[in-house]
């Protein structure tokens, strides 16, 4: 199990059990599948030269590679910011009390990307935290459920069904003025390669 | 995938708009100083020395075999770089199939288990279609919306000209005022999901402006989820 989501407030602490929220667990999901002239439900494989070679699931890998060829694991690897030279590592901020900051305002919670929504099951509150966030209060705090090269944001949300973290980075949008021809950056525009078409 | 949006404002006048992605870029990513790292796919085993290959060829107990003569690697295939690729099927024998399969869809409860399995049917893409996504009129506070959905996307919207803008600006300042985010839907009653690209996951969509004088950001935030506590053990 995961350690818990700590967080300190007037120097106490409440503590949360922290299971990622995902909508097949709220609403089912549903797949396409491919099958055979028997019903049975076909594989994928993947041939590669030209047909020389048949692939199936397990034959193959992946990995970071030099340009001379060379395989980088994931362990030798270090942070490194915009300007080439290495930053810090930022480990996980499960079960290490985190200062929790707010109220906040509703909109900032809106300016999240989000990244995970987690469910929140209470362990302990000295801090007074839950009656606040049950009044409709809105809190965050860094969060990183692992090691990562940067920290994320949590926002702590609460509503009849229970507790919640709200996981992301917060985000900065482009104003849009009458004298200004604004069309979004090629980079950032929006593709839904990322999203899983198999849930509906 | 749609970049662009023909949708209407309180007053039922539509307009089509521009699209934009709203995403959070790293400051930092994992790598090696001076080098250029690129991630490849590879073979890293072939069919013929999978167990059940090896168990036919060289009977149940082939450990020998693999001490002996390593013929679990295949030395010309493994660790070639895999370019370009061609995805096909393989039927319940694993024999590869050289016409297009038959597609179900099958329907999973909350818990995992297989409820239906069905045709499935392909939805299109409805948000830059002659039916503008519509302003349903469902005004729902912020401080209320936050706490209620997960906004798992961020589209930002801009004009295309001086009409649009006016257009834009004026949706957003009534949002801006109100502190609310305004359910839109697509479809001739502005009920259904939108949907990006054909067989597209569908979303419902919330309109969220903001003004600072003569500026505007308006926002369409997507949610395929409400914050709430999975049931336990019954089905959806």
């Amino acid at each position: 199990m995961a350690k818990p989501l700590v967080v300190e407030g007037d120097e106490k602490l409440a503590s949360f059990e922290v299971s990622l929220l995902e909508r097949k667990k709220l609403y089912g999901s549903r797949t396409r599948v491919a099958v055979d002239d028997n019903g049975r439900v076909c594989t994928r494989a993947t041939l590669i030269n030209d047909g020389e070679l048949l692939l199936v699931s397990g034959c193959t890998g992946q990995g970071y590679f030099t340009d001379a060829g060379v395989w980088v694991e994931r362990r030798q690897m270090v942070p490194l910011g915009a300007d080439g030279q290495i930053t810090e590592m930022h480990p996980s901020t499960l079960g290490v009390p985190q200062k929790i900051k707010g109220p906040v305002e509703a909109l900032e919670v809106l300016q999240l990307h989000v990244q995970s929504v987690y469910s929140l099951n209470l362990l302990e509150d000295e801090c007074g935290l839950t009656p606040r966030l049950d009044a409709g209060e809105i809190f965050k705090c860094p969060f990183n459920y692992s090691s990562g090269v940067e920290v994320e944001t949590a926002f702590l949300v609460a509503n009849e069904s229970g507790y919640f973290a709200i996981v992301g980075h917060p985000v900065e949008a482009e104003w849009c003025a009458q004298n200004q021809a604004l069309t979004p950056p090629a980079d950032a525009a929006f593709h839904e390669d990322d999203l899983d078409f198999d849930m509906f | 995938m749609s970049d662009s949006i023909n949708l209407t404002d309180a007053k039922g006048r539509d307009a089509n708009v521009v699209l934009g992605g709203l995403k959070h870029i790293p400051s930092a990513v994992l790598g090696l100083p001076n080098e250029r790292l690129t991630f490849k796919r590879f073979v890293s085993s072939t069919r013929e020395c999978s167990h059940e290959a090896l168990e036919e060829r060289l009977g149940e107990n082939y450990g020998q075999h693999l001490v002996d003569g390593d013929p679990e690697v295949d030395m010309e295939q493994t660790g070639l770089f895999i370019d370009q690729t061609h995805t096909i099927y393989l039927n319940g024998d694993g024999e590869a199939l050289f016409v297009e399969p038959e597609v179900v869809e099958i329907l999973f409860d909350p818990q995992g288990g297989e409820k239906e399995r069905r045709v499935p049917v392909d939805t299109l893409s409805n948000v830059d279609t002659a039916t503008p996504v519509r302003w349903t009129g469902k005004n729902i506070p912020v401080t209320e919306a936050v706490r209620r959905f997960s906004f798992q996307r961020h589209l930002q919207l801009f004009h295309v000209n001086g009409i649009t803008f006016d257009f834009l600006f004026e949706i957003a300042k009534t949002l801006h005022e109100s502190q609310s985010l305004m359910l839109v839907g697509a479809g001739d009653k502005g009920t259904d999901p939108l949907i990006f690209r054909a067989n597209g996951k569908p979303y419902r969509g919330f309109l969220h402006g903001r003004v600072d004088d003569q500026r505007f950001q308006l926002f369409l935030l997507l949610s395929a989820m409400e914050l709430k506590k999975p049931s336990l053990g019954t089905s959806s």
